[in-house]
């Protein structure tokens, strides 16, 4: 396995029989092994070390599972704080919110406050109104009652009137038909009272006739007047 | 496996709690507006608008006849057309009609019914307002409100209920007669019976004097009457023509 101390160098060694182990660690450069060179067999080289396909197998996985899990963890880590970060944004934001939420919660209240007093205000207002309006109301009845009795008397100042009217005309013509039978017995009295032995008997006669029927007529005008005397009227 | 796996199940479950913290809503800005939810809409008492819409269908009717003045009550059925009892206009010389604000209105023409005391008069101009007549008659024991002008005073309402519909010649009529509690006077003829709701359910021609009951005609018959054409018959005046 040693060859020869003397020959160590710092330079790496093309001759593989000459490089040491001190050599290999520090150079993890190892060319590749030349053929021995034909000569007397010497004595064979000591056997490397190598590993064994199964030892492969075992170590080289093994490197995985915590690569993948400084990486999860970096990702896990770097995932949290951004999390935190996020979540203390939002929390902050939420904050805001809710204090902008409870100014305007405040401002609304005193606007609904303002509102309830103004409706209160207007409710009594329109109570006093519909008072007034019912007061007017009734007064309105009142006058519209005067109005109508007034009415009524003046209908009933209307009917006396008409029957007034009507009942001086039947006067009138009462009294101008009894007048013109009183004419016709003055005439016939006077004739009476002129009449003689030679008086035309048949004429006065004729002429007490016609007084009979002017005072006849006379008579019913009263009468037609007394009907309406008697109606009384409106 | 379980070994192999737990590594990337943590970063899962990294990702995952990332993932919800990236999807917790943000509050947004605060709404400029909100909602409103008062109502201005005005507020009237019923009863009071009831009472209104009655003062307003309701009339007082003058009679002038060639011996004396009578008053009664009419109802607004339509835009220019009321109803009354006939014998309120009977041997009318003059007819005048007052609504309950004063205002005076004319008379264009009076025709009346031999099916019941009932009689239309016909206006020359447009009233606002006219009675909504019920589909129907008022049941037994209904509130009823009659309004009129008794004794040709003011407008006065008087409640009652509505007691059965008798029928009896003595009414002068074979129809069926609607008898209620309400108390009324002369005047009252021709005014309107009216339900809780205001409206039409019988147009009042007399009183009962053994009960102080008031009569009214139901509504079904006036309408009956109008649908037949039955107010044919026009006033006859105290003169004869």
């Amino acid at each position: 396995m040693a060859h020869d101390d003397d020959t160590r160098t710092d330079l790496p060694r093309v001759d593989l029989p000459r490089a040491g182990i001190d050599d290999t660690q520090r150079f993890p450069v190892v060319p590749p092994r030349r053929p021995d060179p034909p000569g007397p067999p010497g004595p064979p080289p000591p056997a490397s070390p190598a590993p064994t396909a199964p030892a492969d197998r075992v170590h080289a996985p093994r490197r995985w599972p915590w690569i993948t899990a400084v990486v999860l963890l970096v990702l896990t880590v770097g995932a949290l704080g951004w999390y935190g970060f996020d979540t203390r944004e939002g929390a902050d934001q939420w904050e805001r919110t809710a204090r902008r939420w409870q100014d305007r919660a405040g401002s609304q209240e005193d606007r609904a406050v303002a509102s309830e007093r103004a409706v209160a205000d207007l409710s009594r207002k329109l109570e006093a109104s519909e008072a007034d309006v019912a007061a007017l109301e009734s007064r309105v009845t009142e006058l519209a009652a005067e109005k109508a009795a007034v009415g009524d008397q003046r209908e009933l100042a209307e009917g006396e009137r008409d029957f007034f009217r009507e009942v001086s005309e039947l006067a009138a013509d009462a009294a101008n038909q009894l007048s013109n039978c009183v004419s016709e017995q003055s005439y016939l009295y006077g004739l009476l009272i002129d009449a003689g032995p030679s008086s035309d008997l048949n004429r006065i006669a004729g002429i007490a006739d016609t007084v009979d029927e002017v005072c006849t007529d006379a008579y019913a005008a009263v009468d037609v007047l007394d009907a309406a005397l008697s109606a009384s009227g409106p | 496996v379980s070994g192999r796996l737990r590594g990337p199940g943590l970063a899962a479950v990294a990702l995952v709690a990332a993932s919800m913290a990236a999807c917790v809503d943000r509050p947004e800005g605060v709404p400029t507006a909100v909602a409103s939810t008062t109502t201005t809409e005005p507020v009237e008492l019923r009863s009071e608008s009831v009472e209104r819409r009655a003062r307003q269908i309701t009339v007082r009717v003058r009679n002038r006849t060639c011996t004396d003045l009578g008053t009664g009550s009419g109802t607004i059925v339509g835009p220019s057309t009321l109803v009354t009892n006939a014998h309120v206009v009977e041997g009318a010389l003059e007819l005048g009609i007052d609504t309950w604000d004063g205002r005076s209105l004319a008379v264009d023409v009076a025709r009346t019914t031999t099916i019941a005391d009932l009689a239309v008069v016909d206006l020359t101009e447009p009233l606002p307002e006219a009675v909504t007549i019920r589909e129907g008659r008022l049941e037994v024991g209904e509130p009823v409100q009659v309004v009129g002008y008794p004794g040709g005073g003011a407008l006065a309402f008087s409640p009652g209920t509505a007691v059965d519909y008798p029928v009896d010649a003595d009414f002068g009529t074979t129809e069926a007669v609607l008898r209620v509690t309400a108390t009324v006077l002369p005047g009252n003829s021709g005014g309107p019976v009216l339900d809780s709701e205001g409206e039409l359910v019988g147009v009042v021609f007399a009183v009962e004097i053994s009960t102080g009951h008031a009569l009214a005609v139901p509504v079904d018959v006036l309408t009956q009457t109008i649908a037949s054409g039955g107010f044919d018959e026009p006033v006859e005046s105290c003169l004869g023509s």
